[in-house]
């Protein structure tokens, strides 16, 4: 019986023994494998006019300030447009690192545009390959007048953006982003505008030195009005990285900035030919 | 209490979204029938012109800030306020105004209407 006994302690001893040599072997062939999350595709929260992937971090405030000048290609008689600036203030909030919100004001037809923008998913290093965003954005018109339009109501002022961004760092330097975006206006012009625009964007970045870097994007409208009043919006620009600001340069086709105008009523046409509509300008935002 | 903060400021936003999609045009929304310069025509001109064409604009030369200054404006030889707000190459202007772009072709209307109405005060 001490035998048996003594017998099947060693045995369960050795068995043991062997199971410690798989743990073991478990902990060494786990490799450390951590998410990380491919950071700064894009440095600001725009690439020029359209919106990049990239949100602002959890309880950052940024004070967004962007100018459009008026058309360069008047020249000396406008200063190369510096006489006719047109402004949008506002400000953008992180509720958490996956969503913030937005408020922002256009003096364009006096538009308050509320916006909010969230994370679907992250760009992984050595694994998920696309970061996605959704952003969404309401404007409000009130430079229409009651004395114009008797009828007027408060649903008739709104214009909404719903916007769905694909982005991608190849490397260091170069970023890619795609963008379906649908356009909405509960009042429109009958020949020059459409109740529903959808678009099709895309833009990118290619960093040329450590704080600069060369930004440009196009959208297309997907069967667009037949009358040719407004283009499609071409911009290019450049981000300049200051510490705590980034202040981007931007030449478009068109001086208006909040969503729904750029993309549908963008003015200018860089065919001078064409009748031409430079608009230099620049955004600027202030983290705190 | 941090999740129900982002489930409201979720909610608000979307919410937003659904007050309204109805769609109408400029065209079905207007009904003015009579125009008058203080009721209907001198609220565009503040808003489209006098930034420009007014006492501290960059076009000060040519204000738009009384009846009689866009009454006047609108009686030049070539159509003046009337021609550059609608077809302005035509007219030898070098650009339709406003810059920031045209206006909903309703509003350019009504101010025509007003002109060809007699100038009602």
């Amino acid at each position: 019986m001490k035998y048996i006994f003594t017998l099947i302690i060693f045995l369960l001893s050795f068995l043991s023994g062997f199971a410690q040599d798989d743990l073991l072997n478990q902990l060494d062939s786990i490799q450390p494998k951590e998410k990380q999350i491919a950071t700064s595709a894009f440095k600001g929260l725009q690439i020029c006019n359209m919106q990049s992937t990239k949100l602002p971090a959890k309880k950052d405030w940024y004070i967004l300030i962007s100018h459009r000048f008026g058309d360069i290609t008047f020249g000396v008689d406008n200063f190369f447009g510096l006489d006719e600036a047109i402004t949008k203030i506002g400000g953008i909030y992180g509720v958490t690192d996956y969503l913030s919100i937005g408020a922002t004001r256009h003096r364009n037809n006096k538009t308050y545009e509320l916006a909010v923008k969230y994370k679907l998913a992250n760009q992984i290093v050595d694994g998920f390959p696309l970061t996605i965003v959704g952003y969404n954005t309401t404007d409000i018109n009130t430079a229409l007048e009651k004395t114009v339009y008797p009828n007027l109501e408060f649903s008739n002022r709104l214009a909404y953006t719903s916007q769905l961004l694909i982005s991608r760092k190849f490397s260091e330097k170069l970023s890619l982003e795609v963008n379906s975006i649908w356009v909405h206006k509960n009042l429109y012009e009958k020949d020059t505008e459409k109740k529903d625009q959808f678009l099709f964007a895309t833009g990118g970045r290619y960093k040329l030195t450590k704080r600069m870097s060369f930004n440009l994007e196009y959208a297309t409208r997907i069967s667009e009005p037949k009358n040719k009043t407004y283009s499609n919006p071409l911009t290019a620009g450049l981000d300049i990285e200051t510490g705590g600001h980034v202040f981007q340069l931007v030449f478009s086709n068109s001086q208006l900035m909040n969503d729904v105008s750029f993309l549908t009523n963008a003015t200018g046409d860089w065919n001078l030919n064409k009748g031409g509509g430079i608009y230099f300008g620049f955004n600027m935002y202030r983290v705190f | 209490m941090k999740k129900i903060s982002h489930f409201l400021s979720l909610c608000i936003t979307f919410g937003m979204l659904f007050v309204s999609c109805q769609s109408i045009t400029y065209d079905e929304l207007a009904t003015v029938s009579k125009p008058s310069y203080s009721k209907n025509i001198q609220p565009i001109i503040a808003a489209n012109c006098t930034s420009c064409h007014g006492e501290n604009g960059i076009r000060s030369d040519a204000p738009y800030e009384t009846y009689a200054q866009v009454k006047a404006g609108c009686q030049v030889q070539n159509g003046g306020i009337l021609c550059v707000i609608d077809d302005a190459t035509a007219c030898g202007f070098e650009r339709i105004m406003p810059p920031t772009g045209r206006m909903p072709q309703t509003t350019i209307d009504l101010i025509k209407q007003w002109a060809t109405e007699g100038f009602e005060q």
